[in-house]
């Protein structure tokens, strides 16, 4: 018996089917009829293998509740049968029959009117009946009920007409969004005990309209789609809503209806950027709001899927974001937000690991609490390679100096104040051990709910008298009361105020003394001008110049006012004229004209320290020539004397002093400390400058003021607290002495150094406010460093290269040493590593005083200036 | 066993009694709703028709026998006539645009969008097949029914199936040959 082929082929795919492997038989491979079996039988497989498509749990619940509803409903319907309606009907029989052929027609009209669409004779039938439905709906519930349902027919209508005229009728779209708002009024009103299967058919009815719309969209003209992008916006809005209605009761709130959506975009790309409200998609930015649906926050250079309203102004806000594939390493990302932590060489930038290397440029002072923009390489454990780091000033600054009451690994009191201490302040003992330390100077930021966070707290031995200084806005001014912050202070006659115009609403900076029953007596009210808003925000830290009467800060014109506040290191100067060759570090205001108007100089140490014996000559406003040699003086000096306060103007010629400072390049001499030992009796030949180290043994303590933050001196790193920073060894030596030059044939050297033309070094400046990100390069996209001109490099701890222990990070180019200065001893054999060589890489110096330099800016490149 | 369940689950729903409906609504949702999908090719779409088939199966499951079908194949043959009703209705051919489908990219991981794409070549190459050949492929392949459920559901003898089955394959294996996923 001969069997057709197709029932060959039906008995092999029931094979297939059990999972048994069909033979060819009675077919030869390589027949015709053997290879269309082979053919067929591989080609059924295939169709079995494709995964069934699933229902969402949603459509599968939904459908149940119409099936239940439904069978509810056709229950009701038998129940007046059941109670014999007919025998009522029977005297009134000949008159329904005559009325039969009325409802028939009657219901024909009605089946006719419920499939209509617009333009339709029926239509009208449809919405006059739906009128009715909604006057019988008497309950909250039934309302909510009888409007889903419309909102649902309408959008039916809307699919289909979009069909019939490849245009959508926006009438329809008018009505259907009328029907879910009045839907969404009645079912507020339904008690949360009641209206669970109704908001779940209200998700299923928004979210259908999402997608529906979307296809609509897509088939309608160029005018209609703002109106549609507006529908799919609300019907998004209404299915979060929907979604949160379990766990917070159905609250309406259309924060993106408020905006004007223009258009529904959809685009996916790779996350470059982290703000807290914003995310970079590709070169996109789009802002994720309460509406926004995703699963979490998408991991930094992870691929999304983005679907976004966009704003008539060009902005995007985020409908919902979806992560489709993991990060891919060697993106160019951003990271925006608060220093949270640090360790070694990486800072927590509000959570996110960022690495700092040799080559970040750097704006600004990383310190705890403070808010950063870091931009850099996106690396396959996540962290983020710095290439730019910018430090926003922070407005909340307090500084407190004064005797320490309580001391806990959480938590300082210091001059009555408790400050709250994080993994990532640092605490410099280098001038006392915490553990023995009287008194502390504590730099720290206010916080959001008033507490202060430590970004800096340095040991000191003496218990000195307590002061405050605070940076804050004014709050309130009554009579001889500021209120600045949460800070109350008192001001009189000797309180030197600073302003202009109505303080209150500005940010000010208040130095206070703190008097033992605890108020605050305002010492210096400096008010801040309002915000210079067409200049451009920059930080830069150099060597300070005097070039015609003007000062320069690494050739950068400076100009200091007298809302200029001035530092020498963490102690707060009344005025500072700093001596050439001081290392400044400063904020302010670039101006139009180039100079750059300061708020904030701060005198910081950068070099070794050195010390020089001698007699004193001649003194002269600015400088001493001690023995032969010239050392520039400035507000920044402290006197100190074994009897008691000095200051400069009681030096005379003929002391005996040891100057502590620091050298320059240019064999100049900058002092930080003058320790008067006495008078030489005989004013004969100055003794020769001893070539002698000086023993370690720290000066005699000031009666006066304290030293509060003297710098860690390169040879004698301080770690953070906590093992926080690199780990440095630790090492006994004693300064190294300076080896002064002799004099030259034409004597002292002159008391100011030729104005020599200066690079700029030390800059980095960027427009205040967000700047959109570079599109992330494909390949290779590792910054090349900025080259550093060693020739004006001011000498800094910053290393350029890494030392022992220093960061793991390759610096991809290295940057050239600071050269030294010729007079520094060599190091000898067994000596501790050259600090130059070895100092802290730049993250663990951040917190440290002297601050780390920010990249020096190619020479020639030209610096962006504001044209306006 | 289960049989014997569904007969019971029968007996009680044509005696009006809903929660036995309901089961029967559990126990064959995603048979009734691939089915549907296979041939309107949209899944909202076929969600809203698989549930109207339960509501139609409810009003008609007193006329049911369970001796001449099983349950499934009895919905399936309810869902046949509701999707010809469909298409009808809208007036449309029964192809599916589906590059017009809107994928929901929000509820598709990356695997799920490529199994999207499979179903959308897949629902391409049957567009060139004929009604019959569309419900025969989907009901023994997708479905799993044996000859004799497709016969009943489609109404027609066993051999007819059969022959279906063979032309309709041989179609679509013409049509993939040719690379005609598109």
């Amino acid at each position: 018996m001969i069997r057709r082929f197709r029932d060959v082929l039906d008995e092999k795919l029931e094979q297939l089917r059990r999972g048994q492997t069909p033979d060819l038989s009675p077919y030869r491979a390589g027949s015709p009829q053997g290879d269309e079996l082979a053919g067929l039988l591989e080609l059924a497989a295939a169709l079995q293998a494709v995964p069934a498509p699933e229902p969402s749990a949603l459509a599968v619940a939904r459908g149940k509740q119409r099936l239940l509803a439904a069978m509810a409903e056709s229950e009701r319907e038998k129940a007046p049968r059941a109670l014999g309606l007919w025998p009522l009907l029977k005297p009134a029989f000949a008159a329904a029959m005559a009325a039969v052929v009325c409802l028939v027609l009657v219901f024909a009209v009605n089946a006719l009117g419920e499939r209509s669409l617009p333009g339709s004779a029926f239509y009208p039938v449809k919405t006059i009946k739906e009128r009715i439905q909604v006057l019988v709906a008497d309950t909250p519930r039934e309302q909510a009920a009888v409007h889903l349902r419309m909102a649902k027919r309408r959008l039916n209508e809307l699919q289909r007409v979009t069909l019939r005229d490849g245009a959508a009728d926006l009438a329809l779209l008018d009505a259907m969004t009328r029907e879910m708002d009045a839907a969404l009024e009645a079912l507020a009103q339904v008690p949360a005990t009641q209206s669970g299967a109704l908001v779940a058919d209200l998700a299923s009815v928004a979210r259908r309209q999402q997608s529906t719309l979307l296809w609509v969209q897509r088939h309608s003209a160029p005018e209609q789609q703002a109106a549609l992008a507006r529908a799919i916006v609300r019907a998004h809005e209404t299915y979060q809503m929907a979604l949160a209605a379990p766990a917070q009761g159905l609250k309406v709130t259309r924060p993106l209806s408020a905006m004007a959506v223009a258009a529904i975009v959809e685009f996916k790309g790779p996350v470059l950027g982290e703000d807290p409200d914003v995310l970079t998609v590709g070169s996109h930015q789009v802002g994720v709001i309460s509406v926004t649906d995703m699963e979490g926050r998408p991991d930094l250079g992870a691929t999304v899927e983005v679907r976004a309203a966009r704003l008539q102004d060009g902005r995007l806000v985020a409908l919902s974001i979806r992560q489709t594939a993991p990060p891919a390493e060697g993106l160019w990302v951003r990271v925006n937000g608060t220093i949270t932590g640090a360790y070694d060489s990486t800072w927590l930038i509000n959570g996110r690991p960022v690495v700092f290397s040799a080559a970040t440029n750097l704006v600004g002072w990383l310190q705890p609490g403070a808010h950063v923009e870091a931009s850099g390489l996106l690396r396959s454990d996540g962290t983020v390679l710095a290439h730019d780091v910018e430090v926003e000033v922070a407005q909340h600054e307090v500084n407190l100096i004064g005797p320490v009451a309580e001391r806990s690994p959480d938590q300082w009191v210091v001059a009555g104040v408790p400050v709250k201490v994080v993994p990532a302040t640092y605490i410099d003992e280098t001038q006392a051990l915490a553990e023995q330390s009287q008194g502390a100077s504590v730099r720290a930021v206010r916080q959001s709910d008033g507490t202060l966070v430590a970004r800096s707290i340095t040991a000191l031995r003496e218990e000195p008298q307590a002061s405050v200084v605070v940076k804050d806005v004014v709050v309130a001014r009554q009579g001889d009361v500021w209120t600045v912050g949460d800070w109350d202070v008192a001001t009189d006659t000797q309180t030197r105020i600073i302003a202009e115009g109505d303080p209150v609403g500005r940010v000010a900076e208040v130095s206070a003394e703190r008097r033992p029953d605890g108020r605050l007596r305002a010492v210096r009210i400096a008010v801040e001008p309002t915000a210079r808003r067409e200049t451009v925000r920059i930080a830069f830290q150099g060597s300070a110049q005097w070039v015609d009467g003007t000062l320069t800060v690494a050739g950068h014109p400076v100009s200091m006012g007298e809302a200029t506040s001035a530092w020498a290191d963490d102690r707060p100067l009344a005025t500072l004229r700093p001596a050439p060759g001081r290392t400044l570090a400063v904020e302010g205001w670039l101006q139009p004209d180039g100079t750059v108007a300061a708020d904030n100089v701060r005198a910081v140490r950068t070099g070794k320290m050195t010390e020089l014996h001698g007699t004193v000559r001649t003194i002269q406003d600015g400088s001493l020539i001690l023995d032969d040699r010239t050392i520039y003086l400035d507000e920044c000096v402290e006197v100190v004397a074994p009897g008691g306060p000095m200051s400069l103007a009681d030096i005379a010629p003929g002391l005996l002093v040891t100057v502590m400072g620091e050298a320059g390049p240019d064999d100049s001499f900058v002092a930080w400390k003058v320790l008067v030992g006495g008078i030489v009796p005989d004013k004969g030949p100055a003794p020769k400058p001893t070539a002698e180290p000086e023993p370690a043994q720290p000066p005699a303590p000031t009666p006066v003021t304290p030293a509060p933050s003297a710098t860690p001196l390169p040879t004698t790193p301080a770690h953070p607290k906590g093992g926080h920073g690199t780990p440095v060894p630790p090492t006994a030596t004693p300064e190294p002495s300076e080896t002064p030059s002799a004099p030259g044939p034409g004597g002292p050297p002159e008391p100011t150094p030729p104005p020599t033309p200066t690079p700029w070094p030390t800059m980095v400046i960027r427009p205040k406010g967000k700047t959109p990100l570079p599109v992330p390069p494909t390949e290779t996209p590792m910054p090349t460093p900025t080259p550093t001109p060693t020739a004006t490099a001011v000498p800094t701890d910053t290393p350029p290269a890494p030392g022992p222990g220093g960061p793991p990070e390759p610096t991809p180019t290295p940057t050239p040493t600071p050269t030294p200065t010729a007079s520094e001893p060599a190091p000898g054999p067994g000596a501790p590593p050259e600090p130059t060589a070895t100092a802290t890489p730049m993250p663990t110096l951040a917190p440290k005083r002297p601050r780390p330099l920010p990249t020096l800016q190619p020479p020639g490149k030209p610096m962006p200036m504001p044209t306006g | 066993m289960l049989a014997r369940r569904e007969q019971e689950l029968v007996r009680r729903a044509q005696s009006r009694d809903s929660a036995a409906f309901a089961e029967l609504y559990d126990l064959h949702y995603r048979r009734v709703y691939t089915y549907i999908y296979y041939r309107v090719g949209n899944q909202e779409l076929a969600e809203d028709l698989a549930a109207d088939v339960f509501v139609r199966g409810w009003q008609a499951i007193g006329s049911f026998d369970y001796r001449g079908v099983p349950v499934a194949a009895w919905l399936l043959r309810i869902a046949r006539n509701r999707v010809i009703d469909h298409f009808r209705r809208s007036g449309k051919r029964e192809t599916v645009e589906l590059e017009d489908q809107h994928v929901d990219l929000a509820q598709d991981p990356e695997s799920e969008v490529e199994t999207h794409l499979l179903r959308e070549d897949l629902m391409r190459l049957m567009s060139h097949l004929t009604d019959d050949q569309r419900d025969v492929i989907i009901l023994k392949f997708f479905e799993g029914m044996s000859n004799a459920e497709v016969a009943a559901i489609l109404g027609k003898p066993e051999g007819a199936v059969k022959s279906l089955q063979h032309r309709g394959l041989a179609a679509l294996r013409r049509h993939w040959d040719r690379g005609e996923k598109g």
